[in-house]
């Protein structure tokens, strides 16, 4: 590519004056190149939607106005934001140290499950104690569940990628047995379990709106996680895990342990993910608990590029697009699975971005397997 | 009693082989594109855009033929796509893979979804049935083996192809080389981005055959998310078979038989929640893989692009 050092006096042409405005504004390029990659998916979406016979701007209204157009639409947005923060937050941290969960829409499920052993048959506890126990127990099974591939891969070298997407599938056929015997709930005839109790649930924090208070615990959720992973020593060393094995080894790091912490923290999160949609917006365990917001959380992390401000924003992109596209389907008769459509490609047009910036800041090309 | 059994062990063999096909197009798709050093993990959103793209062309275009070509055009731009993201744009290949499933899944369902406004069932015409002459006539093995429609013959004849290619021919020895060692091969003169160029075309191919397979030889129907994770255990299947084309057979069949006898186990109604036994084939798939995943090594480029120098 073109060499960008600038020598006093030189002929400066605009591409070279380019690329260094650029290397000094990565930044801002990455932020510009996210924007459109949004706009590129958007437009194939509008194709798809034009394919259906449908106005693709009216059905773009739909989206805006179903999203944030009203007091209920907004807050039933930051509602999908929190599960969707959870989830990327897990699959950011895990990633960071080298460890690849694609598992995080099975660790939901089961870190629900758990949450709703202790929400929903343990009763007498004050309120502050049983919430607290609740989202406890979402973390442990979350971690548990992610464990399973965890092992697997620190004792006999397996694939984490391969057996976190295996045990997703596990695990929603594990809770469909749990809602259809032993969880299902004696007084109603369809399978579901019985609802957490009042105790451990959490409260609404923007009255006439789903709006709960898991809000706030996410928010609190993504200081503390980029908190360990830049301020703390065991951040550092899951860092130089990830970002170079052999780096790690030579400077004496445990990789055994660091990636264990790793592993119960991805799984953890989403577990607690888990907890908090049962715990403030569903309080029943159902078949289809999670929609995909474990998927989902792999595209808020690439697309909020695993920094916590890109994240907020990511998640909070990918929550206007999720209820945006309901309310399309509602409003214009979208299929829903335009979502899918519209995330698949904001991924791919992201990540096929990273080369560019790469080329721009020149350092080597961030190509992991 | 005896005949009993016989014919149950006919039928799940016969059942096992149809459940391993999709799992071997898929699993060589995924042998080939490792062996030239790059990770599909496509394969899910492959499979599931061919099963889909296939049972379009055989429903609405009238032939299963054009099902299948449909399905080999879908495969090798999907598989172009990675190919050009990993090799070219050298991005995570890891991540690119995921965003194909998900890009699969949405279009799959969406485009299913306008064409099946009115929620009836259109049933697509199947590839039919090809007994061998003879040797399907044959007891036992001629129903398991020889009885069956000609995406299963051609499926094992990729497996002799792939097999001999590799071990055989300059090229397939040249393909080992862009996976093992990229440096050496390109300073003997190997094109090493054509090669993998060639190999994802290739390995999107199969995969989307794969997918193909299930619509245009099983269901005749399309549901969403059809393939169910089958693109993973594929990949299962290529460790568990060392990267070896009659590996990779023996793991996909022995996936198939997990989840033949499953099926055949559900039927039967022994009390044992339908839950558990779907369960099967993605815990024999991690398990089995876990199992040999220490002993076996993967090319040594894999995942790494290649910067000429």
């Amino acid at each position: 590519m073109s060499e960008t050092i600038l020598s006093p006096g030189s002929q400066t042409s605009i591409k070279a004056r380019f690329f260094v405005f650029a290397r000094n504004n990565l930044g801002i390029i990455s932020v510009l190149i996210s924007l459109l990659a949004i706009v590129l998916a958007l437009l194939i979406g509008a194709i798809l939607i034009a394919i259906a016979g449908i106005n693709p701007w009216e059905a773009y209204s739909f989206l805006l106005k179903g999203s944030f157009g009203n007091r209920y639409g907004f807050g039933e947005t930051l509602t999908r934001f929190i599960p969707l923060l959870f989830a990327s937050l897990s699959f950011s941290i895990a990633y960071k140290s080298g460890f690849f969960n694609v598992g995080a829409e099975g660790q939901i499920y089961i870190g629900a499950i758990g949450a709703l052993l202790v929400g929903a048959y343990i009763s007498n506890l004050p309120p502050v104690l049983h919430i607290t126990l609740t989202l406890l127990a979402g973390f442990v099974f979350g971690a548990l569940w992610a464990g399973i591939a965890g092992l697997l891969k620190i004792f006999l070298g397996s694939n984490e990628l391969v057996n976190t997407m295996m045990l997703n599938y596990v695990a929603i056929f594990l809770v469909e047995y749990l809602i259809h015997g032993p969880l299902k709930d004696p007084h109603l005839f369809i399978y579901q379990s019985s609802p957490i109790l009042s105790s451990a649930r959490l409260p609404i924090i923007l009255p006439k709106t789903p709006l709960h208070a898991g809000f706030l615990i996410a928010l609190a959720s993504i200081v503390i996680v980029f908190y360990i992973l830049y301020r703390t020593p065991i951040g550092y060393q899951m860092r130089t895990v990830g970002a170079n094995l052999r780096a790690a080894k030579y400077a004496g790091i445990n990789i055994v342990g660091v990636t264990l912490v790793a592993i119960i923290t991805t799984g953890g999160l989403a577990g607690l993910g888990g907890a908090v949609e049962l715990m403030g917006a569903q309080f029943r365990m159902v078949a289809g608990f999670s929609p995909g917001y474990g998927y989902d959380g792999i595209g808020v992390a690439i697309m909020g590029r695993h920094n916590p401000v890109g994240i907020v924003l990511a998640a909070l992109l990918f929550a206007i697009i999720r209820v945006g596209t309901g309310a399309m389907q509602r409003g214009a008769g979208v299929p829903f699975p335009l979502l899918s459509v519209i995330q698949g490609l904001i991924i791919i047009f992201v990540i096929a971005s990273s080369y560019l910036i790469s080329k721009l800041s020149e350092t080597t090309i961030g190509g992991r397997a | 009693m005896e005949a009993f059994l016989m014919g149950t062990a006919v039928t799940w063999l016969a059942m096992a082989i149809r459940m391993s096909i999709p799992l071997l197009y898929a699993g060589l798709g995924g042998l080939v594109s490792q062996k030239a050093g790059i990770y599909n993990f496509g394969l899910e959103g492959m499979m599931l855009c061919g099963a889909f793209f296939a049972y379009y062309g055989s429903y609405y275009l009238g032939s299963p033929w054009l099902g299948l070509i449909l399905a080999v055009i879908v495969g090798a731009l999907l598989g172009l796509l990675l190919g050009f993201t990993s090799i070219s744009l050298r991005v995570s290949q890891v991540v690119i893979g995921l965003g194909i499933g998900i890009l699969g899944l949405g279009l799959t369902s969406y485009l299913y979804r306008l064409l099946d406004q009115s929620g009836a069932a259109h049933v697509s015409t199947l590839f039919p049935i090809i007994p061998i002459p003879l040797l399907s006539g044959i007891p036992f093995f001629g129903e398991v083996f020889f009885s069956h429609n000609f995406m299963v013959y051609v499926c094992f004849g990729l497996v002799i192809l792939i097999s001999w290619f590799f071990n055989h021919t300059t090229q397939g020895l040249n393909f080992k080389a862009v996976g093992e060692n990229p440096q050496v091969a390109d300073s003997a003169g190997v094109d090493i981005i054509r090669y993998r160029y060639i190999a994802m075309l290739i390995s999107g191919i199969l995969a989307s055959l794969g997918g193909a397979f299930l619509t245009l030889t099983q269901t005749a129907l399309f549901i969403e998310n059809l393939t169910a994770g089958r693109g993973w255990i594929a990949l299962a299947a290529v460790i568990l078979g060392k990267y070896n084309a009659w590996g990779v057979l023996l793991a996909c069949f022995l996936f198939g038989a997990a989840d033949a006898a499953q099926m055949q186990i559900q039927v039967m109604s022994l009390g044992i929640p339908y839950q558990f036994l779907l369960m099967i084939p993605y815990i024999m798939a991690m398990l089995a893989m876990s199992g040999v995943v220490g002993k076996v090594r993967a090319p040594a480029a894999m995942g790494k692009p290649y910067i000429k120098q």
